[in-house]
C-alpha cells in the first residue's frame, strides 16, 4: 500500500509536469475503483461513465495543485465525490429521466451489462444475479454518506483515516457510518443468508 | 450478537475492523479462532460480517468502455492544448481581461473610488495652499513698493509726527490739509 501511495505520487509529480502517459498510468489503474463509486450513486451507468471521465479530466486540471503530502487516492475520491454531489444538486434543479432508466422501465435488459456467467450453471448463474442484483439494490438505497463510507472501505481498502477525509468527518464517526451500512445490508439481506446463497457466493 | 460487546474487546474489535477492510489472513483468523472457544454466537457473528465482506467486494464492477482511457487521455490532450495557447495568448488581451475582472469584483470599485476622492482632495489642498502663498507674495510685492521709506527730516520731527496723530479724520480734506500744514511748519 506504501508502496503504491509513492508511485502514485511520482506519477501525479509527472502528470504535474505535463506527462501524459503518467496520466494514462494512473487513468487505467483507477478508472474502475472511481466508475464503481460513482455507478452506485448515480443509477445512470452512461452517466455515470461520463462522470468518471471529468473526474480524471478535473485531475489532470488540478495536477498544479496537488501536493505530495495528501495521499493520491483520497484526493481522487474526494473530486469523485464532490463532482457527483454537483451532479446530484443539478439533477435536483433540473430533474430528467435517464435513457437506461426509460429501457429498465420497459424491461429491456441494459446493453451494457456484460457480464461474463458462462462458468456457472443456470440455476447459479441465476442465483447469482439475483443476489447481485439485490445487493446493488441495498446499497443504492443507503444513505449517501453511508454508502460512500461502505464502498470506499470495502472495494477501494482505503484506510478509515482516507475515508474519514473524503468524507470530511472524524474517525469514529466514519467508523459508526460503515457499522449502520453493514447493518442494513445484513438485515436486508437476511433472506438470503438463510437460503445459503451467501455462503455460496462466499464460497 | 451484541456488538458493542464485541468492540470492548481490543482483539475482537480489530479483527471486525480488519474484517470490514479484506478478508482475514491465515494468522490473524487462528488468533480470532481463540476467542471462539465456546462461545458460538460470536463465531456466527463472524461468519456473517465475514460473508458479507465477501459479497460486497464479489460485485461486479460497473460497466466500462473499452476505450475509456483512451477518451480520458484525449480530452486531457485537448485541454493541455487549451491551457497552452491560454499561456501563449498571455499577451495584451489577457492583461485587459484581469484588469477587467479586477474591476468586476466587488471590493475594488468602491476602494478604487475612495482612493480616486483622497488623490484629488490632497491635489486640491496643495493646490489651494499654493495658490494662497502666491497670492500673498504678491500683495507683499506691492506693498513693498508702494510704501517708499519718509524723508529722514520728517522721522526726525517728533513734533510734526505727534500733530499729524491729532489730526482728525472728521475733519473736511481743506481743513485737515491746513491742519497738517501746520503740524508740518
Amino acid at each position: 500500500m506504501g508502496e503504491s501511495r509513492d508511485n502514485d505520487a511520482e506519477l501525479m509529480l509527472r502528470v504535474k509536469s505535463g506527462d501524459l502517459e503518467a496520466f494514462e498510468v494512473l487513468v487505467d489503474k483507477y478508472k474502475q475503483p472511481v466508475m464503481n463509486l460513482i455507478y452506485r450513486i448515480l443509477p445512470d451507468a452512461a452517466e455515470a461513465e461520463d462522470l468518471t471521465q471529468t473526474v480524471f479530466v478535473q485531475v489532470y486540471k488540478s495536477a498544479s495543485r496537488y501536493h505530495v503530502s495528501a495521499k493520491f487516492t483520497t484526493w481522487l475520491f474526494t473530486i469523485a465525490r464532490n463532482l457527483c454531489f454537483n451532479e446530484i444538486r443539478r439533477r435536483s434543479r433540473h430533474p430528467a429521466q435517464s435513457f437506461d432508466a426509460l429501457t429498465e422501465a420497459h424491461g429491456e435488459d441494459s446493453p451494457r451489462q456484460f457480464e461474463d456467467l458462462g462458468a456457472l450453471g443456470p440455476q447459479e448463474s441465476a442465483l447469482q444475479t439475483e443476489l447481485e442484483e439485490k445487493v446493488d439494490e441495498v446499497v443504492r438505497g443507503l444513505p449517501e454518506t453511508q454508502r460512500t463510507a461502505l464502498l470506499l472501505c470495502c472495494q477501494n481498502e482505503l484506510s478509515y483515516e482516507h475515508i474519514s477525509e473524503v468524507l470530511g468527518c472524524s474517525l469514529s464517526a466514519t467508523k459508526s457510518l460503515i457499522h449502520r451500512a453493514r447493518e442494513t445490508l445484513k438485515q436486508r439481506l437476511k433472506p438470503y443468508l438463510r437460503s445459503g446463497a451467501w455462503i455460496a457466493k462466499a464460497s | 450478537m451484541n456488538q458493542k460487546k464485541i468492540m470492548k474487546h481490543p482483539i475482537r474489535k480489530q479483527a471486525l475492523e480488519t474484517l470490514w477492510r479484506r478478508e482475514l489472513t491465515v494468522d490473524e483468523r487462528g488468533r480470532l479462532e481463540q476467542h471462539f472457544a465456546g462461545d458460538e454466537g460470536q463465531r456466527l457473528f463472524f461468519e456473517e460480517e465475514e460473508a458479507l465482506s465477501r459479497l460486497l467486494t464479489g460485485v461486479a464492477d460497473a460497466p466500462l468502455s473499452s476505450n475509456f482511457t483512451a477518451r480520458v487521455v484525449a480530452a486531457a490532450r485537448l485541454e493541455k492544448r487549451r491551457s497552452g495557447r491560454v499561456d501563449d495568448d498571455l499577451g495584451l488581451a489577457a492583461l485587459l481581461g484581469r484588469w477587467r475582472g479586477y474591476f468586476h469584483r466587488s471590493w475594488t470599485t468602491p476602494t478604487m473610488a475612495a482612493g480616486l476622492i483622497l488623490v484629488i482632495s490632497i491635489t486640491a489642498f496643495y493646490q489651494a495652499k499654493s495658490y494662497r502663498r502666491q497670492q500673498l507674495a504678491q500683495t507683499l510685492a506691492t506693498v513693498t513698493k508702494a510704501t517708499a521709506m519718509p524723508e529722514i527730516e520728517v522721522l526726525q520731527d517728533f513734533d510734526a509726527i505727534r500733530h499729524l496723530g491729532r489730526v482728525q479724520m472728521s475733519q473736511s480734506t481743506m481743513e485737515m490739509d491746513a491742519a497738517l500744514l501746520a503740524a508740518l511748519q
